[in-house]
């Protein structure tokens, strides 16, 4: 349909600003809108973005971005220093650093985002029983989250990944165990917020189950803080793996692993240090793109005025 | 009071159950250690598996456990056969003095960088110093580690590489944990002054016309202060979970390698008297910083006593 042409008397130029804010007010859609535009606006989030977006396609074009094999040894080129061939060098068993790298991201992604599913899955549903219903259920739930964090988180996973064997299956259950009590606070917080509503009780009163509640109406209040947390916690998740597999319990050999290939490289920090060095930087490059972007994204959900103090 | 120890409780009955499920048996791997290798016929292994009762079922020996525990015995390494507690109490000066050492670098750091960067929010200081933090923040702690081996001991050689004894072994160390925690200390040190900075009794005190040093430190500061006590507190406990990997890397001979020593080489004797150890001091921490925190707010304090 055509835009209605304008009123004559609008053409006037004094009144171009009526027209101006005609616009912006019809721009003015949505809660969600909002949050977009500012995100989108925040210059540091929007680069974390295009980081992730990056990683993702690098992890998954791997096998035709990577020059060289990264599992297949080649003894007879050890210890390259960066050169353009092997533009990160090789390593002890003369594969190309670069290519490890890169196939490295798709373990880094997969591990985090498997852990990040499962702990929001489990941290929510928890958070949602606990602080919908509260009494003895919540504060069961909650003397539970409470025994989970009294352990120091790593000690925890490595007892768990030590107990059940080295493996990335197994550091990704470690993880997992320890690391969803940050979604079920979260959530628990907001629901309890959520719960004292007009439309849950008008809801109630209409006879609507607990069930339908939960998920239909209190779940989509509470998920902003969650979309957060997950963000964040893909960057966390990242770190933990990598010092998991930096103590030999994550990815085996030849599997290459960001933290293993940083646990290998250990041992020759003299004579080879780019060893150490590459597989640092891009899991410092990969959190801290997460991180820009969570931040970002707790900005524009949630702004606090930041004006400049006035003097 | 009564929390705690159900927490505490339930973190022992966690690992100890973490523990039983493992994979292999624990009486072989006795065998092993004790004896070596030609110790391994299955007369051997039953013998052991009896006298260290093993041969019960895992709530029993949880409860025997708990038994020993009120004695004050917490075992004796199924390695090597010393006390538990007494190997505990032995490697916990060092992990002591590497926590405090690393505070202290953390707060020199953390607290002047969050306060000027602040005041001066938005300068270049300001985002050099954030993305500095935001570096700090995500980059892994035994890759600082390493960088700080590569450049200060192996290239400058002004520190050694790893152990410990004299003054020139804590500071490596100190300073990957340190700058770690500062990283993190820094960003919500300057997240709650500019909080204070911006709350009424400040533009108040500009009106009356304070200097800007004089309300900095001595308004803003002392309410911006608080909560950061309280995450203080609790990044202390985050030191134990640091300090195990920073251990490991510089062969510091603290609480942190002893655990890890042990979950590979399944002591769960030690494993167990460790975890208990490690989740008493967490506790104990946590309750530290929640008394302070009424201490330090007149503000709860008034409203408790009303």
């Amino acid at each position: 349909m055509h835009a209605m042409a304008e009123p004559a008397y609008l053409k006037n130029p004094e009144l171009k600003k009526i027209k101006k804010l005609r616009k912006e007010a019809s721009n003015l859609k949505s809660a969600k809108k909002l949050t977009f535009q500012r995100l989108k606006k925040n210059k540091i989030a929007m680069f974390g973005l295009t980081m992730i977006i990056l990683l993702l396609f690098i992890a998954v074009f791997a096998p035709w971005i990577a020059p060289h094999d990264p599992i297949e040894p080649n003894l007879g080129k050890r210890f390259l220093s960066p050169c353009k061939e092997y533009p990160m060098g090789t390593d002890d068993l003369g594969r190309c650093v670069l290519s490890r790298i890169i196939y490295g991201a798709r373990v880094s992604l997969q591990v985090s985002m498997t852990v990040v599913g499962i702990i929001a899955v489990i941290g929510v549903t928890l958070g949602l029983i606990s602080g919908y219903f509260g009494g003895t259920l919540d504060e069961l739930i909650m003397r539970f989250v409470d025994i989970v964090l009294a352990f120091p988180g790593i000690i925890l996973a490595m007892a768990v990944a030590g107990a059940l064997g080295p493996g990335l299956f197994n550091v990704m259950l470690a993880l997992a165990l320890v690391s969803w009590t940050g979604f079920a606070r979260v959530v628990r917080s907001s629901v309890m917020a959520v719960k004292e509503k007009e439309f849950v009780e008008s809801a109630r009163a209409l006879g609507c189950s607990d069930m339908y509640i939960m998920t239909r109406h209190i779940l989509p209040n509470v998920i902003t803080p969650v979309l957060v947390l997950a963000t964040l916690d893909m960057g966390f998740i990242i770190l933990a793996a990598s010092s998991l597999s930096f103590l030999g319990l994550g990815a085996q050999p030849p599997i290459p692993d960001w933290g293993s290939m940083l646990n290998n490289g250990r041992a020759f920090m003299r004579t080879a240090p780019f060893l150490t060095i590459f597989p640092g930087i891009a899991i410092t490059t990969a959190v801290m793109a997460f991180n820009f972007l969570g931040d970002g994204l707790r900005d524009a959900l949630d702004p606090r005025p930041q004006r400049e103090l006035k003097k | 009071m009564v929390l705690m120890f159900i927490v505490i409780l339930g973190v022992t009955m966690l690992t100890f159950l973490i523990m039983h499920f493992t994979p292999g048996d624990p009486a072989e791997m006795i065998a092993l250690a004790r004896h070596g290798a030609e110790s391994l016929t299955p007369e051997n292994i039953e013998r052991i598996r009896v006298e260290e009762g093993l041969d019960a079922p895992v709530h029993i020996q949880y409860i025997r456990w708990l038994q020993h525990l009120l004695h004050g015995d917490l075992g004796c390494s199924l390695i090597n056969g010393e006390p538990v507690l007494s190997e505990i109490l032995d490697r916990f000066p060092a992990t002591l003095k590497l926590a405090v050492a690393s505070m202290f670098i953390a707060l020199i750091i953390a607290i002047p960088l969050g306060i000027i960067t602040a005041s001066k929010q938005y300068s270049l200081f300001d985002n050099l110093s954030m993305m500095g933090a935001m570096v700090g923040v995500s980059m892994p702690g035994f890759w600082f580690a390493l960088l700080l081996i590569h450049l200060f001991a192996l290239h400058l050689g002004w520190f050694p590489v790893c152990g410990s004894g004299s003054f020139e072994h804590i500071v490596l160390p100190a300073l990957t944990l340190g700058t770690g925690m500062a990283a993190v200390l820094t960003r919500f040190t300057r997240s709650n002054m500019l909080d204070a900075l911006r709350q009424d009794y400040i533009r108040t005190a500009r009106a009356k016309g304070l200097t800007e040093k004089l309300i900095t430190v001595k308004h803003a500061l002392k309410n911006a202060l608080i909560p950061v006590i309280t995450v203080i507190g609790i990044q202390f406990g985050r030191i134990l979970e640091g300090s195990v990997i920073v251990e490991t890397i510089f062969a510091w001979p603290g609480i942190g390698k002893l655990l890890v020593d042990s979950i590979y080489s399944r002591d769960f004797a030690m494993i167990q008297g460790g975890v208990l150890f490690v989740a008493i001091i967490f506790v104990l921490v946590n309750l530290f910083v929640d008394i302070s925190y009424t201490c330090l707010d007149p503000r709860i304090r008034y409203e408790e006593s009303r």
